[in-house]
């Protein structure tokens, strides 16, 4: 192998891929990149054996050929070089030789026959979506997936095909997000999956990637047990979480009839300001809705601070006092784009619903958040 | 120590009125009983050299051979019969006891249930006494030529009574009691040397040496260090010895020695006063131990309780029960034998004392706003806690940096919990530190109205054996106050719609089983019902070793460790935190 590039052009593409290398593992050729040379064109591919993501990049060949080698070595030499030619070479010994002008580094390699295969499965359905959609649907919902390994059907966004619409899902079980757009149909083909979040973070991570043009779309396809989504230069290839889904529908309340409108940015800087004051771990505050105004206050009993505050609002429905952890109010928040947003509430122990004050065009976006039970 | 005793040589058969007076009873039930009479009977004859010697775990052969005073013929005789003593006379002396004997049963006692073979000379004499006696009647009296003091051999004890004899245990069993028996007196009686041998072995040889010398000696060279010394003579009972630091207790009560004016005693509410001077540095099934004599005008207390007269009984408990309980703090605080958990940072330390978590910073307050930001909680102190006056500088410096985090912190094996202090290290074990929190949370819980819960989007639906159902019935009120809300669905189902605020994600599921079955197991040794939940609920949802830990969920961690009552401890007993010293690691490494 052998071929010249710039650090640059390497070190962007290594970007790409690096984030799939597992940090922890008992598998060390999993810690290493494979380098794959044909012609002019170099892949990168990292895997962790549940997800896969390989790109491509243009360099200047030499002679064809392939290795394995660190990725933390490879990525942590390329950070601290300038912008300038390099020259790579696999000799005999097996090393990879990396030339700069002035300098000159081995890398210690494994042949591409230690790195697992991987084998991309047949996939049904080939659909294409807008890059930015697809990065919208993973932003607004990634954040409220779970992080538990006990409820592993949790640590996943839930991906719906319907027949007239596309669907994300995502819980922990205190709280969910539901984002539905309209514009883009499976009529052919419908199918739901949970996919992991690690991939669809590297998802993102290459969406927002400068090679990725504003109207390019995302090639994406379901399989028997994985999903594919392939950018302009970049595949990324993921395991999808077995297991049922919670039926998520069915604890989605439909007659929460009281109506509270606030400002989202008044609201979400009064509660950080007054969680500062709540307990540490709970982080609860209290809202305690009146007509067209919101007190939120918190009070830590074990230290002694308290916090309160009182916004304007738009409501006119009987008082409530809703516990809430502030967390979860300031996640949601901050994903909501419109200028005021609207909670539609029941009584203080029931699920609230928020939604932004209008949607977009062919958007659904709903959040729902489960109070805290205040002290009797 | 001065063994204070009155030398009289003139045996007197005690009156029958102060025969009345002294009630009567089983002096002897085992060999160790005979070891003891036997060898105060030589403490109070004055002797500096004690040799016991022991066949078959002491039902065979205890023989005790003293340099003491020794008895003319005539005594020698009297001392065998019942209520003969030289050391009272009259019922005023009673209540002012130097000796340790005074009852004058022990050797006629004795006498009466073995076979005696007694040895003694006085000073005055050149020839000495042999008096055999068998089942307490006297079988030969002759003159011997004999060295000053007294032997006196006692062999097949219960010969004459069976049904005493198969109610001793094993010659282990039997050697042991007599171990622990001598060491009573062995630790206090210092300047006296004693040997003992054990079916022909010599098992130990104290020379006369210094008290703490003793001690060791006795206990184990493992206490070498792990001892502080008691001393207070500024009120009417004076207070000396020594107390274990907490490495040195035990999880049986063996170390454990209080004495009265030279005696040995068993006192309930004394021990009481000692170990809660410890507090919560000791888990509560460890015994510290300690080895304290107290000395007080005789007057003031009457031993003649029991006729083993190891229990007495203070006419001004209540008072020496707290002069000996802050006698015992006070030597605890002044030894730092906990360590000052002063945690380094940078050059700014940050004390771990209540309170901390007041000093937030307020940053992102504009000042033309005005907060209720909560009354500063001054720090208590606690025993062996760094001083007030520390704490309050540091804190100030504190809220001048804006931001603090604890940031020489550090989780190993997703486990332990490592960070530096002032004097060395700490290793917090992170499971039973959040389960210590989670306990008396709990426990504080119950005693309050309900807290707040968080409800589940998807309510847990649990089918429960009707067994468990019928616990969870009964504890399912405190289960209200950990934060849970469990509902009926029929049949032995329940839902739980909410769990506790501070429930790790995903456990809600498990969790409810979980505490049920701990509650179970514990059911038959634990009888308070709270406790036992808190326990259980503890030891379910804390955080568990292999748990990966934030940096910001390590300082949390630590905080609310340190403003629990007893950090040191889980509830089960278990050790939360490990101190090493720098000058532990300088002596590891052999710097010194
Ligand atoms: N080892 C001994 N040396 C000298 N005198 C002894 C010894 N053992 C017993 N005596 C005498 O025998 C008496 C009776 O002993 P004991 O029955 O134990 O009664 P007490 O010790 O209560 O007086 C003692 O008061 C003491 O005078
Ligand atoms: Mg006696």
């Amino acid at each position: 192998m052998d071929f010249t590039t710039s650090k640059n052009d390497f070190y962007k593409g290594l970007q790409k891929v690096i984030g799939v290398i597992p940090s922890k593992t008992t598998i060390p050729i999993l810690e290493n990149i494979l380098l794959e040379l044909n012609e002019n064109t170099l892949q990168l591919t990292g895997t962790d054996l549940e997800i896969c993501v390989s790109t491509e990049l243009k360099v200047n060949g030499v002679q064809n050929g392939s290795c394995t080698v660190p990725a933390k070595s490879l990525n942590d030499i390329l950070r601290e070089l300038p912008d300038v030619p390099l020259k790579l070479t696999l000799d005999e010994e097996g090393k990879l030789h990396l030339k700069t002008e002035k300098g000159f580094y081995k890398l210690m390699s494994q042949p591409k026959e230690e790195f697992p295969s991987i084998v991309v499965e047949e996939s049904e359905g080939d659909m294409e979506i807008d890059n930015n959609f697809l990065s919208r649907m993973i932003d607004k919902t990634v954040f409220a997936v779970s992080h538990d390994e006990l409820r592993p059907t949790l640590m996943g966004v839930y991906f719906q095909l319907n027949e007239n619409e596309f669907r994300c899902v995502a819980t922990d079980g205190h709280r969910l997000v539901r984002i539905a757009n309209t514009a883009f149909r499976a009529s052919e083909f419908q199918k739901s999956v949970i996919v992991p979040t690690k991939a669809l973070n590297l998802i993102s991570k290459n969406l927002e990637s400068p090679s990725e043009k504003e109207d390019s779309k995302v090639k994406f396809s379901i399989g028997e047990n994985h999903v594919i989504f392939r950018m302009t230069d970049t595949y990324v290839y993921s395991k999808v979480i077995e297991g049922q889904y919670p039926k998520y529908e069915n604890v989605i309340p439909n007659n929460n009839d009281k109506k509270l409108v606030v400002n989202k940015d008044e609201l979400a800087s009064s509660v950080k300001r007054v969680s500062i004051f709540s307990n540490i771990i709970t982080h609860q505050i209290k809202c305690s809705v009146e007509e067209n105004s919101v007190r939120i206050s918190s009070e830590d009993i074990e230290y002694g601070g308290e916090g309160n505050e009182v916004i304007s609002a738009k409501y006119n429905d009987e008082p409530l006092d809703i516990g809430y952890n502030a967390n979860y109010i300031l996640d949601m928040l901050k994903h909501m784009d419109t200028e005021e947003i609207q909670f539609l509430l029941k009584d203080s122990v029931s699920a609230a619903i928020i939604y932004p004050i209008a949607q977009r065009p062919n958007e659904d976006l709903m959040m729902l958040i489960m109070p805290i039970r205040l002290n009797d | 120590m001065t063994n204070r005793f009155k030398i009289m040589t003139k045996i007197k058969v005690l009156s029958e009125d102060l025969t009345n007076k002294i009630a009567a009873g089983e002096v002897v039930d085992r060999p160790a009983a005979v070891a003891k009479e036997l060898l105060e009977n030589s403490i109070d004859a004055g002797s500096d050299k004690i040799t016991i010697i022991l066949k078959d775990g002491g039902k065979a052969l205890i023989q005790i051979v003293d340099n003491g005073t020794g008895m003319d013929r005539e005594d020698a005789i009297l001392s065998l019969q019942r209520h003969t003593t030289s050391k009272i006379f009259t019922y005023d002396d009673l209540h002012n006891i130097h000796s340790l004997g005074f009852r004058g049963e022990a050797l006629a006692s004795i006498a009466s249930i073995s076979r005696i073979e007694l040895k003694t000379t006085t000073q005055k004499q050149t020839a000495g006494t042999l008096v055999r006696i068998d089942g307490g009647v006297i079988e030969d009296v002759s003159t011997t030529a004999g060295v000053r003091g007294t032997s006196i051999a006692v062999k097949n004890i219960f010969y004459n009574t069976p049904a005493r004899r198969k109610f001793l245990k094993s010659n282990d069993a039997e050697y042991r009691y007599i171990l622990n028996t001598l060491s009573r007196f062995t630790i206090y009686y210092h300047q006296i040397e004693f040997m003992l041998y054990h079916n022909d072995q010599l098992i130990f040889h104290y020379k006369p040496s210094a008290q703490s010398e003793r001690l060791i000696e006795v206990l184990g060279a493992r206490y070498q260090d792990k001892v502080i010394e008691l001393n207070d003579s500024s009120t009417f009972v004076k207070i000396s010895g020594y107390i274990g630091k907490q490495d040195a207790s035990k999880k049986s009560r063996g170390n454990q020695y209080l004495y009265l004016n030279g005696r040995y005693i068993v006192n309930r509410s004394l021990n009481h006063a000692i170990v809660s001077a410890y507090g919560t540095i000791i888990p509560r099934d460890e015994y510290p131990l300690y080895v304290i004599f107290l000395e007080l005008d005789p007057r003031r207390v009457d031993v003649n309780v029991h006729p083993s007269k190891m229990e007495v009984k203070f006419s001004d408990e209540r008072l020496i029960y707290s002069i000996l309980r802050s006698t015992v703090s006070k030597a605890l605080a002044s030894a730092h034998i906990i360590p000052h958990f002063t945690f380094k940072e940078a050059d700014e330390a940050i004390n771990l004392v209540r309170g901390v978590q007041t000093h937030m910073p307020l940053q992102g307050y504009e000042s033309s706003r005005s907060y209720d930001i909560g009354q500063f909680i001054s720090p208590d102190k606690p025993i062996g806690q760094p001083d007030p006056i520390n704490s309050r500088a540091e804190s100030q410096t504190k809220e001048e940096s804006s931001f603090f985090e604890r940031k020489n912190v550090w989780q190993i094996h997703n486990q332990y919990i490592i960070s530096e202090i002032r004097s060395g290290i700490i290793i917090i074990d992170q499971h039973v530190a959040h389960e210590r929190i989670l306990y008396e949370r709990a426990l504080h819980n119950f005693e309050k109205r309900k807290p707040s819960s968080q409800q589940l989007l998807f309510p847990i639906i649990q089918e429960l054996t009707p067994e468990d159902y019928s616990i969870l019935n009964e504890i399912l009120p405190y289960l209200e106050h950990l934060g849970f809300v469990i509902k009926g669905f029929g049949g032995n189902t329940v839902v739980i719609e909410g769990v506790p605020g501070d429930l790790k994600l995903g456990n809600e599921e498990t969790i409810l089983a979980e505490i049920i079955d701990e509650f179970k197991k514990n059911m038959n040794n634990s009888l308070d019902l709270r406790d036992n939940l808190a326990k259980s609920f503890s030891c379910k949802s804390a955080i568990k070793a292999g748990d990966k830990l934030t940096l910001t969920e390590m300082n949390m961690l630590i905080d609310q460790l340190f403003a629990t009552q007893s950090p040191y401890f889980c509830p089960h007993g278990r050790p939360i935190i490990i101190n090493i010293s720098i000058d532990e690691l300088n002596k590891r490494f052999h710097r010194t």
